[in-house]
């Protein structure tokens, strides 16, 4: 029945979920329900009662093997609730899920510990848990020990692990197990740097040999690994599609903006501030557009208060995700801005900016040069939109000159490689 | 690539009790399912139990010798009155208290272990049934290692055995089915609401004075007819008989008692198994 690889191996139709905001009307509302499902009847359905509403609402997908489907949304979208469904842990109120295969959840790790019992107890429980048999935990204990670094500690009570060890085991568990369906949710951030790379080799393995749903709110991680999207908002539909950067730029809408901030000693002051790039400088309400590549121009007026002889600006862009990108610092072009005490105008001009498309900030900050002291930071006052062909899942996306290398050895000596274009 | 005939699975908002076969087929492969799983949750309930306990599985032992040791001294002293039993009065008690306090464990065994598995429940997809064997095979467990010694204690508390001993484990899986049925018709309500189980705490304290454990019945009075509808009461009557080669009162009693058992373990079974995904999504989604 399924020797056609196109299969999906998960169907969903027209799913539906809601709940009772009220705990007490909750529970009469389950123990009708309860009722109901043993009278062999169906409850009330498609209609909302008092303190009800939807978490996830007529959803529909299919997904294959080798496919990898990101549900993201803010908290309370109703993502982990529809991931729990899809693994048959609680009634859906309509359509159908249909699912081919051995199903893996990872939900959460570490299920069924119990942290008197040694490492090696837990590895047993969790692993049956998780529906490994005895036989197959017995041929993979030793990699489950390698994998997560726990060493002679496997014969210590978990209670005596440090959080960091627990996750380590339950992850090395998890990893153990050959789902054709994996439901993910957000476990991924686990452990150090090291052991996180580790996460994510194993973690690809699994992808590609399997169909699965991805629920995170790391955007990194969901452009890295998914090819499919769906973005949820307290059960609304934000975006469905196989446009991932899209997908995400619609999730970060989902967002308000951070609010424009002044900060530091007061010293100095910044007026008038004008981005443009190529000329236009997008007015207000408007966002300026920046094509990939493109230059990017900012002008201010900066005053500074007397005793301060020196300064130097410095511009830091950011992400939607708040993180900091790029920097660019007045100290690497001009040695120093001497102040005479008067407003003056200063403008940078950025010869390319090589962002990947989506929304940055940019912040502005003036030290004075002898002490080091921030005199001002204006934060938040702009954003703009970088445009282009190419959608990567770093915020930086060199410019490359690529070519095929003739296979002479008399040509050699022709210009190859990467040339950095910043 | 593994392209065998996949297992398919259908999630639906119908009752489950709507397509039959497919509900069969489903307890079918879960109790297959679930062997490997309930051992594992045996073993780490059992032996995460006592572990942090220094004298450790003397404990299950402890409780049952305290009340049997408190109820002599009672008798002894006239404080309370037992009623003439026609087996010495320490092996009456000894043997009782131990049946009574299986009936209880099975009683609360299923409430107990499923809320303690509900956080589990709402993130794995496992055969749901393991959790209520494991709890069966700790009620059984705890049985046989408190029964164990207390054969070995008999002769000297003027106990003498019998053949009938050879049917005393039957009456005792009696009256644990009988505890453990009614505790799994419990779960679907007492998972919602606590005032099940602080309802429970209650009743079983009354109750254990409604059994025939530390005295035996009157034969007239208020006390007689509790006794006399009390179903516990010649499950336990009979069981101990059989142990200690008592007379055998109440067979029928006992034989349709057992079948009462089984029918409410079947009812709890099926009523358990079609509440969980209702009682998932409210305490834990």
């Amino acid at each position: 029945m399924s020797m056609n690889p196109s299969l999906p191996l998960l169907e969903v139709q027209d799913v539906s979920i809601k709940f009772c905001r009220d705990l007490k009307r909750s529970l009469w509302y389950g123990l009708r329900s309860i009722a109901l499902e043993m009278a062999g009847r169906d409850g009330s359905r498609g209609s909302l009662r008092q303190d009800e509403f939807w978490a996830v609402q007529g959803l529909s997908f299919t997904l294959k093997r080798g496919e990898c489907l990101g549900l993201i949304g803010p908290n309370g979208a109703g993502k982990s609730t529809l991931l729990k469904a899809l693994n048959g842990l609680f009634k859906i109120d309509e359509g159908t899920i249909r699912l081919r295969g051995r199903v893996g959840a990872l939900i959460e790790l570490g299920t069924g510990f119990n942290t008197v019992l040694t490492g090696r107890e837990n590895v047993y429980i969790n692993g049956s848990v998780l529906g490994l048999t005895r036989r197959e935990i017995d041929r993979k204990f030793d990699r489950i020990v390698a994998f997560s670094e726990i060493g002679e500690f496997i014969d210590a009570p978990v209670r005596s692990y440090s959080s960091g060890m627990a996750v380590r085991l339950a992850f090395a568990i998890a990893v153990q197990m050959e789902p054709d369906i994996l439901l993910l949710d957000e476990v991924l951030a686990v452990g150090d740097v090291g052991f996180r790379a580790k996460c994510y080799a194993a973690m690809q393995k699994i992808l590609s040999r399997s169909a699965v749903v991805f629920v995170s709110h790391s955007m990194a991680q969901v452009a890295r690994l998914c090819n499919k999207l769906i973005v949820l908002n307290r059960g609304e539909l934000v975006y469905q599609g196989d446009n991932v950067p899209e997908g995400i730029d619609r999730y970060y809408g989902q967002f308000d903006d951070a609010e424009a901030t002044t900060a530091g000693s007061g010293m100095a002051a910044l007026s008038g501030i004008r981005l443009s790039s190529n000329g236009s400088d997008g007015k207000d309400p408007e966002l300026l557009t920046v094509d990939y590549l493109a230059p990017l121009r900012l002008e201010m007026t900066l005053k500074v208060e007397v005793p301060v002889k020196r300064v130097q600006l410095g511009l830091l862009f950011y992400d939607r995700e708040t993180r900091g990108i790029a920097q660019c610092s007045s100290e690497s072009g001009i040695a120093s801005i001497p102040n005479r005490g008067e407003p003056m105008r200063v403008s940078v001009t950025i010869p390319q900016i090589p962002f990947n498309p989506g929304r940055y900030s940019v912040s502005i900050t003036v030290t004075d040069e002898d002490t080091g002291e921030i005199l001002t930071t204006e934060h938040g006052f702009r954003q703009f939109q970088v445009r282009g062909s190419y959608f990567g899942f770093t915020p930086v996306q060199l410019d490359g000159r690529w070519r095929i290398v003739p296979d002479r050895l008399d040509e050699l000596d022709c210009p190859v490689g990467n040339h950095m274009a910043v | 690539m593994r392209s065998e005939g996949l297992r398919e699975v259908v999630y639906r908002p119908e009752s489950e009790l709507r397509s039959p076969l497919t509900f069969l087929k489903r307890i079918v492969d879960d109790i297959r399912g679930s062997f490997e799983l309930t051992r594992s949750l045996l073993v780490r309930n059992i032996k995460g139990q006592y572990r942090q306990a220094a004298l450790g599985y003397l404990w299950a032992f402890i409780p049952p010798l305290a009340t049997t040791v408190t109820f002599v001294f009672l008798q002894s002293q006239n404080i309370i009155a037992s009623g003439k039993t026609d087996i010495p009065y320490p092996v009456y008690v000894l043997v009782g208290t131990l049946l009574w306090q299986s009936f209880v464990d099975a009683l609360n065994s299923p409430l107990r272990l499923v809320q303690a598995s509900t956080s589990m429940m709402a993130s794995v997809n496992f055969p749901r049934e393991a959790i209520l064997f494991a709890g069966l095979g700790e009620v059984l467990f705890y049985f046989a290692i408190r029964i164990v010694p207390v054969l070995f204690i008999l002769p000297f508390l003027g106990g003498s055995l019998s053949w009938s001993i050879l049917l005393f484990p039957l009456g005792a899986l009696s009256i644990i089915a009988f505890g453990w049925g009614i505790g799994l018709l419990l779960v679907p309500v007492g998972l919602l609401y606590k005032d099940v189980e602080m309802g429970m705490g209650i009743l079983v304290t009354l109750w254990f004075f409604a059994t025939p454990v530390v005295y035996t019945p009157p034969v007239s009075g208020a006390m007689s007819l509790l006794a006399r509808i009390n179903p516990v009461s010649p499950l336990l009557a009979c069981t101990r008989d059989l142990l200690v080669g008592g007379v055998v009162s109440l067979p029928v009693h006992f034989v349709l008692l057992s079948l009462v058992a089984l029918g409410f373990l079947l009812t709890g079974w099926v009523a358990f198994r079609l509440a969980i995904p209702h009682l998932v999504k409210i305490l834990n989604a």
